[in-house]
């Protein structure tokens, strides 16, 4: 370095070299497309199941199915957050599409809840109330009330459109996962040509798309239920994004891992490649930034950890859970140094709009 | 004494130079207006920027400067469009010219989440146009209204643009010699390893002492272009300099039509001859410079307000000293000052609306009520937030929050340091207002 003054608390080093044609390829070929492939396989077995469910309607079947959907779910949490290029359609995102909650079940004069569609017969889906279908209508249908219960609906006199309904709306997010994911083989290469940093960059977009799942794990999994809006007089424990199935803790703390995931360049295999981690400590000051960011992801670990084992998230807020709060709060903390350390660091242009010139 | 330098002054007013040169400067502005409105609607900013949001940062004074409806908004920007080409055509010009600084400064003063400097410039400028006599010739004013025509204008009408154009290069280099920008190399060594994907040259933006080159040869730049751009010997260096230095920071950072508007600006330093010069390629014949108007009448007080002009100009930048905390941290002051690109500033907003009467305290989502590009003005900067602060009482107490009172945690990241509280996190915003006056709770910044 030819000047080696200034104050050493803003000069760490020289920045290392860092590739992003490298971090973009590796985050495609093991991060993106694998998840989506396997979330492609999932929803494929979930539609298998749910096809024999309306065609046998017994109990056993029935089970299948939950399982199935579960399954998919969780695969789901893998794939959430890259609401980007071909996850990003023509009215929505894929998450809009197919991962909107709470559902809505019996509607108002105004606007249709599930129940609405399937007495009306309705499977066009041609509208725009998402929360009347994607994988928390599936739950809905299938979770409801006990397996009994659930079981007869489909048997009774209305049972056929009840079939015909879980049928439209799991072929629905079977079409839309299977689009996205063809569409990935294609897009893979324009994805790692566009190696820039500024708006409309692939690491842009990921990087948008990784804070804005974050933001929706906090505010809308866990900040809404708990009734932490403002407005909100008491908490909410039917608003959780898995309420009938029970796995809203389960699938949430999936998304979480998939943030950290995200953030650390892990594979669901455990790999730990060249990620956002290594890009931010490549930067300037950024080795302080990685070391408090791993600090807060342990403090959120701990959170989630401290979870009881034996009851769901609804359940939970219902009986002031201590560690819902916690959750909460650790979250909260972890936003700046996802959000604008972040960012910042990296010199990531988030908006297209110009900037003040020189 | 006092006598011998109004004699001076008033010899300096009635001194004429070609009129080549304003008039030049007239069409190179009426075409970049026109380009950069077109770009803006093209882009879909309007939608964006004005008919979208639901909330506006307007600026404090100007709460009724708002885009009403998508109609009227639209309506503005077919007025910045028509005004433009009257302009750039020299075709009622002063009418058009005075629509033009109205309009495009109503639609600046809608929102700061959209300042730039580079839209202060333009609306400086067409200010000043205001007041000069712009449309003498190569307008369809002086072919309609012929004894208009004139070869030569005042000379204080080409001096004023020179001189608003050094005052922004010359604030900007001044406003580059602290310690951040000169010792630390910040925030340029942000910014440069960003652009590591340069064509041949790019892994050299990971070097720190390439931020440190680019930012001391920044500040000289701006500091001397002005002066090597007068003087007739350094001029086309100092030109190509602009281009070199225009073109890279235009190629660099998303910073729109600015490189170009200033590229153009500077060409009013060259000689009228070559202003000439220039026109002819617009395929512009002398026809009738048969009778010219020399020395041209003066209208007294346009120079007194052109002076006038030039002496706020000279002062507005310096308000932030009125202020007693970091200026980059505070931003007091730190708008209408020249301070272009100086700092890489981001922060994060937590906003908490309590109920008063039963005392539940709730997080407000942002993005609910902004769109990205106000969400990341507002979480950096302390006026902001409060006006911000006022909009959620208003709001959550028509959907029955009780007399509601607004606090907020805000993380800012400056140059690259750990991201620290803005502003006191206890404090109840709904009590603080935007104006003027010195932001107590915003808390110190130290190194």
């Amino acid at each position: 370095m030819i000047i080696g003054c200034g104050d050493e608390a803003s000069n760490n080093s020289t920045p290392d070299s860092f590739d992003r044609v490298t971090f973009l390829t590796y985050y495609a070929d093991s991060l993106i497309i694998p998840e989506y492939a396997k979330l492609n396989r999932e929803v494929g077995e979930l539609k298998i199941s749910i096809e024999r469910f309306a065609s046998s309607s017994d109990e056993q079947s029935l089970k299948n199915a939950q399982i199935a959907w579960h399954e998919a779910y969780m695969q789901w949490q893998n794939c959430s957050s890259f609401d980007f290029g071909p996850a990003q359609g023509n009215f929505g995102t894929l998450s809009e599409d197919i991962g909107t909650f709470p559902s809505t079940i019996t509607g108002s004069q105004s606007k249709k809840g599930i129940e609405e569609y399937i007495a009306s017969g309705d499977n066009s889906l041609s509208n725009f109330a998402r929360d009347t279908r994607g994988f928390l209508g599936i739950e809905y249908l299938l979770f409801e009330s006990d397996d009994n219960e659930v079981v007869r609906k489909f048997q009774s006199a209305e049972g056929e459109k009840r079939k015909a309904y879980l049928i439209a709306i799991t072929n629905d997010i079977v079409t839309k996962i299977n689009e996205v994911y063809t569409k990935w083989s294609q897009y893979r290469s324009k994805f790692i040509e566009n190696n820039g940093t500024d708006a409309g960059s692939s690491t842009s977009e990921l990087y948008n798309e990784f804070v804005k799942s974050f933001e929706a794990l906090k505010n809308y999994k866990y900040g809404l239920p708990a009734g932490k809006r403002p407005g909100q007089t008491k908490s909410e424990p039917d608003k959780v994004e898995g309420f009938y199935s029970g796995s809203s803790f389960e699938t949430s703390r999936k998304h979480w891992e998939t943030i950290q995931r995200l953030w650390q360049g892990k594979t669901t295999n455990g790999y730990d490649g060249i990620g956002f981690e290594e890009y931010v400590a490549s930067t300037v000051t950024g080795k302080d930034l990685v070391l408090s960011t791993q600090v807060q992801i342990k403090s959120v670990n701990d959170a989630f950890n401290s979870f009881p084992n034996n009851i769901t998230l609804s359940q939970a807020i219902t009986t002031n859970e201590p560690s819902v709060e916690t959750i909460n709060t650790e979250l909260q903390k972890m936003t700046r140094f996802l959000k604008s350390d972040m960012s910042s660091l990296l010199g990531i242009s988030i908006t297209y709009s110009s900037g003040d010139g020189d | 004494m006092i006598k011998k330098i109004s004699e001076k002054v008033e010899k300096y007013i009635h001194t004429a130079v070609p009129s080549s040169s304003l008039v030049l400067y007239r069409v190179l502005f009426g075409i970049l207006m026109l380009i950069s409105t077109l770009r803006f609607i093209y882009l879909g900013w309007i939608e964006e920027q004005y008919i979208a949001p639901q909330y506006h940062f307007t600026y404090y004074g100007f709460e009724f400067v708002k885009p009403y409806s998508p109609e009227f908004i639209y309506a503005l920007f077919g007025g910045l469009i028509l005004t433009a080409l009257c302009i750039m055509l020299g075709f009622f010009y002063r009418v058009a010219v005075i629509l033009f600084f109205l309009l495009f400064t109503y639609v600046e003063l809608i929102d700061k989440t959209y300042y730039l400097n580079h839209y202060y410039f333009v609306s400086v400028i067409s200010l000043i146009l205001c007041f000069l006599p712009a449309n003498v010739k190569f307008s369809l004013d002086s072919l309609l209204r012929k004894r208009i025509y004139s070869d030569y204008v005042p000379k204080y009408s080409v001096d004023i643009l020179k001189c608003m154009i050094a005052i922004v290069y010359i604030y900007a280099g001044i406003a580059k010699i602290n310690s951040e920008w000169l010792l630390n190399g910040m925030p340029l060594s942000i910014w440069l390893p960003a652009q590591d994907d340069f064509p041949f040259i790019g892994s050299l933006f990971r070097e720190r002492w390439v931020a440190y080159l680019f930012s001391w040869m920044g500040m000289l730049f701006d500091c001397t272009i002005p002066f090597s751009l007068m003087w007739k010997k350094s001029r086309i260096f100092a030109f190509t300099a602009v281009i070199i230095f225009h073109g890279i920071t235009g190629y660099f950072f998303q910073i729109g039509v600015f490189p170009l508007v200033m590229t153009l600006s500077v060409i009013i330093f060259f000689d009228s001859a070559v202003h000439e010069k220039i026109l002819r390629l617009f395929l512009w014949k002398n026809t009738s410079s048969t009778k010219t108007d020399y020395p041209p009448k003066i209208y007294k007080p346009i120079p007194i307000v052109l002076a006038f002009i030039l002496i706020a100009q000279l002062i507005i930048p310096w308000r932030y000293l009125l202020y007693t905390g970091n200026r980059f941290w505070t931003e007091e002051g730190y708008r209408f000052g020249w301070r272009v690109m100086l700092m890489e500033k981001s922060g994060s907003a937590t906003f908490y609306v309590k109920d008063r009467k039963t005392g539940k305290e709730g997080i407000v989502v942002n993005s609910e009520f902004l769109n990205r590009h106000q969400e990341k003005q507002m979480s950096m900067q302390p006026d902001m937030i409060v006006q911000f602060a006022h909009f959620l009482a208003k709001y959550y107490e028509k959907r029955g929050v009780n007399m509601p009172s607004v606090r907020a945690e805000v993380y800012a990241t400056l140059n690259g340091r750990p991201s620290r509280l803005l502003i006191d996190s206890t404090v109840d915003l709904t009590q603080c207002n935007d104006d003027f006056s010195e932001k107590k709770w915003i808390l110190d910044y130290k190194d």
